[in-house]
């Protein structure tokens, strides 16, 4: 390493956010944001497209959904700020908050009067007009939670760390809690997000091979478990089905996987153009503003403007593992590494039902579909982010070195 | 790592930041977890993500680009999704003024989802057997077909029964029953052209006339639209290139002229009834373009409705029957005469009282004793002998050559199918005896179209267009590509045609044989015929009767409008002249005015006929 420097490993947590250096301006992760902006008005786009001429989802407001997503994405984008600037030990000390809240807020869609059921799953809260999804919130809560209590482990020794037995089963705990009442609403599609994103979480905090095979072993014998003692509804078990083959029933369960591919496969290469797709303007594709908004991409962009979602999603994600890898302490890393895993596994669970290639669950397209709370949590989850990034260049640009002068401490 | 750790007392409490407190113990890390596989397991994520957002990029260009057009094949074999026929609209059928005379209109099917019918089928094939007629245990048995969602209940319904019947439907809460388009072929004319129109069969296809001889053009291509019924029966397109869109048929402008086709019709069944013939043709053709302007045959049938008539009346008789033209066809051997030069108006014959030939005896229509009559008058008294006698200067090879030329013994290539050619036997196998009776039109036959542009030859000045019926096809545009023109061929000279023209006007003057066919203010060129017929049944002449005709056009200064009429086999007494003449006259008359033309200025000539 040519670089000699003077930075001690454990200097790295006591680099204080100076204004000193090169402006915000350029810190900013630009590989980051622009595929983030490029998404979220591709997303606008599409959205305005599927909804524009859906009389029946929008009373005649053409311009209803769009506004109100245009809306969201400005929420967001305030929220993205907010928690770009915020110093990443406010970050730290917020997380449990984060987590009680989307714990309350998970509990309370049961609250009758409060609690909204759309689509079969008790899923939403109604608060004063503004509807929520709470376990878009839990998902950011939980990642944050694990990595800050693996921080926390880490950090109390100054030589080689590690995660105790107990601790692993309090990150379990942690994940647990929101786990259950996500089952219980029940949310099939956010549930299979969470799972994957807990374990990529515990697997980037360290947890053993053995530890991490034994959470694969548990969860197929839970699952197998829920399809044994029919806790899955039986539209769930339906779509399972109808995911190994949509022939079994075009009209019900395959629906769905039938019309996304024949719009998708409507597309070509060039697409029907924007507000032209046959199939999305009549309006054959469910839910097409929301999980199935890749198939208007799919149709109305074709080949090119789908590869290009494809493509900017896995720009982003790319950018994420990055500024994982660079993160100047574990908080930063695990965390990082999370909300890589939360909005890779979202985006591959959404895409790949698109494509016929997952089965069919109702999880948003992090940044492009219409959704309030989705598009909140990710853009807090961008900011976050975003702040982590901003702490590896203020610590003097060494990133990457100190990341891998700190190997041996991780 | 094999064992759970031992609890450690040395954890910390508070929340303090670099709160390490010593070292923990050496052989601790066997025991605990360590936290270095982050890097590597973030790398594996990297490679992860990577490979599958690749993943969709394949899958991508799968669907999209190679198998973007499988997809309706592929929703063809979904179980729910059924293919169905998009019917292209039938091209009209016009007159040539524009005035359909065939054409389709909107009408409707009605199909059935048997999933959601096969419970309340006894109700529903009730009300629908009750409105159409169609039969309930058939109904019963579509409604009830197991393993599909989609079957055609019954096919061309008008709109407002079909409307009827859902409504009833939709009262009774039964579902499962939906109306499609299914357009109907009409005949707005009815019984006008049904003739040469034809009509089509419940599978709309084309059964006869120029309906069967142009189904191809008529038809178009049906579309295929692969379709999805959802759970409340309502159609789910798929994708657009699941979609054949029909093209639709080609229409055909004829030259017929309605209003023509009417009165030709009219006055036909009017003499054919009169004469108690067995059947009837009247053949009218403009003589300078040769195009048909009215083919009527009687009995005809409705195209409406084709079933009620018997079968020998569906069809076209003045292009699928031949008979022995008769007397008429002297004109073309008088033509045939002058253009040789054999013979002239003025040439002088001796007509004999019998005419004995090689063992057969050759009558004239009317007993006479020795005539001396001019070629003229052998012409307008129809002289057999003299003809005979006239024709004995011109070899048979000769004669075939020009009847040939007229167009005989062969097909006019009208467009029609099922169109006879007749019988013109080559000029070798003629002996003494074909040679004669072919001179005054026995011994050969003709279609009526074939023979009304033989004798239009003349009127043309000599010179022969094949007659067409079909003016052009008529785009879905409404514009027209008219058919290629017709072959023209000169068969005799123009002097020749205006002598044979000047003669033929003796034929209608008032010593001639058909002075009731001279229309008033136009001179009349016309030839009479009378034909022993040969029975069908028998094969031989005894007893089947005679074929009277008359053929002729007008004016005959300035010839436009040939009207040749047939009657078959009549009852009542009376030659050509008589039954046939008044026909031709009210048509021609009626298309003289029609088409406004002037009345002939000069007067007819005043040939001699005798000497």
């Amino acid at each position: 390493m040519a670089l000699s420097s003077p930075t001690r490993p454990s200097a790295t947590r006591r680099v204080v956010v100076t204004p000193a250096g090169p402006s915000l301006w350029t810190r900013l992760d630009w590989t980051l944001l622009l595929p983030t902006v490029a998404l979220l008005s591709l997303g606008a786009l599409l959205v305005w497209s599927a909804t524009a001429h859906n009389d029946a989802l929008t009373d005649g407001d053409s311009t209803g959904y769009v506004v109100r997503h245009l809306v969201n994405i400005g929420i967001g984008g305030v929220l993205c700020c907010l928690v770009a600037a915020t110093d990443h030990r406010w970050v730290r000390i917020w997380s449990p908050a984060v987590y009680l809240a989307s714990l309350i807020g998970l509990a309370l869609v049961f609250v009758p009067g409060v609690g909204t059921s759309i689509n079969g799953s008790r899923s939403w809260i109604d608060l004063a007009g503004l509807t929520l999804q709470p376990a878009e919130f839990a998902k950011l809560a939980v990642i944050v939670s694990i990595a800050l209590v693996v921080a926390e482990r880490a950090e109390r020794r100054r030589t080689p760390t590690f995660l105790r037995h107990r601790d692993v089963l309090l990150l379990l705990l942690i994940a647990a809690l929101p786990a259950v009442l996500i089952t219980l609403q029940p949310d099939l599609g956010t549930m299979l997000v969470f799972s994957a994103m807990v374990f990529g979480v515990l697997a980037l905090a360290g947890l053993s091979k053995r530890w991490l095979a034994a959470l694969v072993l548990g969860t197929v014998a839970a699952g197998f478990a829920a399809l044994q003692s029919g806790l899955l509804e039986e539209y769930q078990l339906d779509r399972f089905a109808a995911f190994t083959d949509p022939s079994l029933d075009p009209l019900g369960a395959g629906y769905n996987t039938t019309q996304a591919r024949i719009a998708i496969g409507n597309g070509g290469l060039f697409g029907q153009g924007l507000l032209d797709g046959s199939q999305t303007q009549s309006g054959f594709v469910p839910e097409q503003h929301t999980d199935f908004v890749f198939t208007v991409a799919g149709e109305e962009l074709g080949l090119v403007g789908a590869t290009a979602v494809v493509g900017l999603l896995g720009l982003l994600l790319w950018r994420g593992l990055r500024i994982a890898l660079h993160a100047p302490d574990l908080f930063g890393r695990v965390a990082a590494g999370g909300i890589v895993c939360w909005l890779g596994f979202q985006a591959f669970q959404n895409i790949g039902m698109c494509l016929g290639i997952m089965p069919v669950t109702g999880v948003p397209l992090p940044l492009v579909s219409y959704g309030g709370t989705s598009m909140f949590a990710t853009m807090v989850a961008i900011g976050m982010l975003l702040n982590i990034h901003l702490r590896t260049e203020n610590s003097l640009g060494l990133g990457v070195v100190r990341s891998r002068l700190a190997r041996s401490r991780f | 790592m094999s064992r759970p750790s031992r609890p450690d007392r040395r954890t910390g409490s508070g929340r303090g930041r670099p709160a390490a407190r010593g070292r923990p113990p050496g052989r601790g890390s066997r025991r605990r977890i360590r936290l270095a596989a982050s890097r590597f397991r973030l790398r594996v994520g990297l490679v992860l993500v990577i490979f599958v957002f690749s993943m969709f990029a394949g899958r991508l260009v799968q669907i999209q680009g190679v198998d973007a057009h499988a997809y309706d094949a592929k929703a063809d074999r979904l179980d729910g999704a059924e293919s169905v026929t998009l019917t292209a609209p039938r091209g009209a059928i016009l007159d040539r003024e524009g005035t359909p005379l065939a054409k389709s209109v909107d009408a409707d099917m009605l199909v059935a989802d048997p999933t959601m019918t096969k419970d309340d089928a006894p109700e529903i094939a009730a009300i629908i057997s009750r409105r159409l007629d169609v039969n309930y245990f058939e109904l019963l048995e579509l409604l009830r077909k197991p393993d599909t969602r989609f079957v055609y209940l019954v096919r061309r319904v008008l709109p407002v029964n079909a409307e009827w019947v859902l409504n009833r439907l939709e009262k009774q809460d039964l579902a499962g029953v939906y109306s499609r388009d299914d357009p109907l072929r009409v005949y707005p004319a009815g019984e006008i052209g049904a003739n040469i129109v034809g009509f089509v069969g419940s599978d709309g296809r084309g059964l006869a006339g120029l309906e069967y001889a142009f189904d191809s053009r008529l038809d178009g291509e049906d579309g295929h639209e692969a379709v999805v019924t959802d759970a409340t029966g309502t159609r789910i397109p798929l994708a657009e290139s699941s979609i054949e869109e029909p093209v639709p048929g080609t229409g055909l402008q004829l030259t017929i002229d309605r209003d023509l086709q009417w009165l030709a019709q009219r006055r036909l069944a009017g003499a054919v009834e009169s004469t108690r013939s067995e059947s009837g043709v009247a053949v009218t053709l403009d003589t300078k373009t040769f195009e048909v302007l009215a083919l009527a045959d009687y009995p005809t049938f409705d195209a409406g409705d084709p079933l009620d008539s018997p079968e020998a009346d569906r069809g076209s008789r003045a292009i699928q029957d031949v008979f022995e033209p008769g007397s008429v066809q002297k004109v073309l051997t008088a033509s045939a005469l002058l253009d040789a030069g054999l013979v002239t108006p003025q040439t002088k014959i001796n007509v004999p009282p019998q005419l004995r030939r090689g063992g057969h005896t050759i009558n004239d229509w009317f007993g006479h004793g020795n005539l001396r009559l001019t070629m003229t008058g052998v012409l307008a008294q129809s002289s057999n002998i003299g003809t005979v006698l006239a024709a004995e200067e011109m070899s048979s090879r000769r004669l075939h050559a020009y009847l040939s030329a007229f167009g005989l013994g062969r097909e006019t290539g009208i467009g029609m199918k099922g169109e006879t050619k007749g019988l013109l036997p080559p000029a070798d196998d003629w002996r003494q005896i074909n040679h004669d009776t072919m001179a005054f039109g026995q011994g050969l036959s003709v279609n009526a179209v074939q023979m009304a542009a033989a004798v239009a030859t003349i009127a043309n000045g000599g010179v022969r267009i094949d007659p067409t019926l079909v003016k052009g096809e008529v785009d879905e545009d409404g514009s027209i590509t008219p058919t290629d023109p017709p072959g023209r061929t000169r068969v005799m000279s123009a002097s020749a045609a205006r002598d044979v023209t000047r003669m033929m006007e003796m034929v209608t003057a008032e010593n001639g044989t058909a002075p009731m066919a001279a229309i008033p203010g136009y001179r009349v060129a016309g030839k009479t015929g009378t034909a022993q017929r040969v029975d069908p049944e028998t094969g031989s002449y005894a007893g089947g009767g005679f074929t009277l005709s008359f053929g002729g056009f007008a004016p005959a200064d300035d010839p436009r409008f040939l009207t040749y009429v047939i009657l078959h086999n009549p009852k009542a007494g009376g030659g050509g002249g008589s039954s046939g003449g008044p026909v031709f006259r009210d048509i021609t008359s009626y298309a003289l005015q029609k088409y406004a033309v002037p009345p002939s200025g000069s007067k007819p000539p005043n040939l001699k006929t005798t000497w």
